[in-house]
């Protein structure tokens, strides 16, 4: 197994998450999965390993997203109804824990991109000071916005 | 459902995703790679044919245009895929990964030099497309001998295509030091390819 594939297998379910927070359609995860895995393929070499390889795949992630994003917004067509496309294999599948992720994960959609980003990232288990490395911002003002993006969290799930 | 010091069971909530299959990722990566790969070729290709095309019925006596179109034809398109295969190297690896090697690119490190440089990162390989697709109606100068005006201004606008990712590598030349490390980067995964 290769670098790329050691990434793919430790990170992969990451980027999906990451992924699937910006787009609620599968087929446009796939798309963009796809996409933060070549700029990450491209950017290996690079990698010099004095931070952590998560950081480094995630701060990636966070970049070819919010091109994505912004891409997109200009090109947006309007998905099928989530709820006539459950992917569980059995009604019995979709158990609380999946209801409550799957709520979860729609409260941190609708959330304002320079609030969800940092969300995310924290989400993912990254340090305040990964995160804000990886979104280019000082570590004060990462704080303010996952305290920000925490309260609207809060106020969505209540 | 709570926030706050529930921090740790929202975390696990929300990594509580079935493991990726990284086999079926990577082969959907390299089917797309080689996709990408051979769409290239085949408008390479599909160039190449026109502007041969349109060359060899010149010097047929088809067309009666001088010889002037299907040289424009010929030298703009290898100049197009010459340049093209150049700025792409440079302008991918300055724009792939990190939002601060855009901005050290970006002329004059302001928002309209963002804007510009983001604008030659599509249009280069836009307008290179563009010079294949042109190109392409260029050979169908064939069918129409009759309009030497016409061929001539398709070879003129491959021409600018060619132009357009000329400029291209010179603005990546110009903004060389900074983006040398992000260069170096593409060029090893160039080479790893």
């Amino acid at each position: 197994m290769d670098a790329f594939d050691r990434i793919i297998a430790d990170h992969g379910a990451m980027i999906r998450r990451m992924a699937s927070s910006r787009e609620r359609d599968p087929a446009l995860v796939d798309d963009l999965m796809q996409d933060i895995l070549l700029a990450v393929w491209r950017a290996l070499p690079g990698f010099r390993g004095d931070g952590s390889q998560k950081a480094f795949v995630a701060r990636i992630a966070h970049n070819v997203a919010v091109s994505h994003v912004r891409r997109a917004s200009r090109f947006r067509s309007t998905p099928l109804d989530e709820s006539l496309s459950s992917t569980a294999e059995t009604p019995e599948s979709d158990t609380d824990a999946t209801l409550k992720r799957e709520r979860l994960l729609n409260a941190v959609r609708d959330l304002p991109e320079p609030l969800r980003a940092p969300l995310v990232l924290y989400l993912e288990g990254l340090t305040q000071a990964e995160i804000a490395e990886a979104l280019g911002l000082t570590a004060t003002n990462a704080g303010v916005r996952l305290t920000r993006a925490r309260a609207k969290l809060k106020e969505a799930l209540s | 459902m709570t926030f706050g010091s529930e921090d740790d069971g929202l975390q696990a909530l929300w990594r509580d995703t079935p493991p990726v299959d990284a086999a079926a990722v990577r082969a959907r990566l390299e089917r797309t790679n080689l996709t990408h790969k051979r769409l290239n070729q085949v408008s390479f290709a599909l160039g190449w044919i026109a502007a041969a095309g349109l060359a060899v019925a010149e010097l047929a006596g088809a067309v009666d245009t001088g010889y002037l179109a299907p040289i424009l034809v010929a030298l703009g398109m290898a100049a197009a895929w010459f340049h093209y295969r150049r700025a792409k190297r440079h302008l991918q690896a300055a724009f792939s990964a990190e939002p601060k090697a855009m901005l050290a690119f970006a002329i004059g490190r302001s928002r309209a030099g963002l804007k510009l440089a983001r604008m030659l990162y599509v249009g280069v390989p836009a307008g290179v497309v563009s010079g294949y697709a042109l190109g392409a109606v260029a050979g169908g100068g064939l069918a129409w001998p009759d309009r030497p005006a016409e061929i001539a201004f398709i070879g003129g606008l491959v021409l600018i295509c060619a132009g357009v990712s000329a400029g291209g590598v010179l603005l990546a030349r110009w903004r060389k030091a900074d983006i040398e490390e992000l260069s170096r980067r593409t060029r090893n995964f160039d080479d790893a390819a």
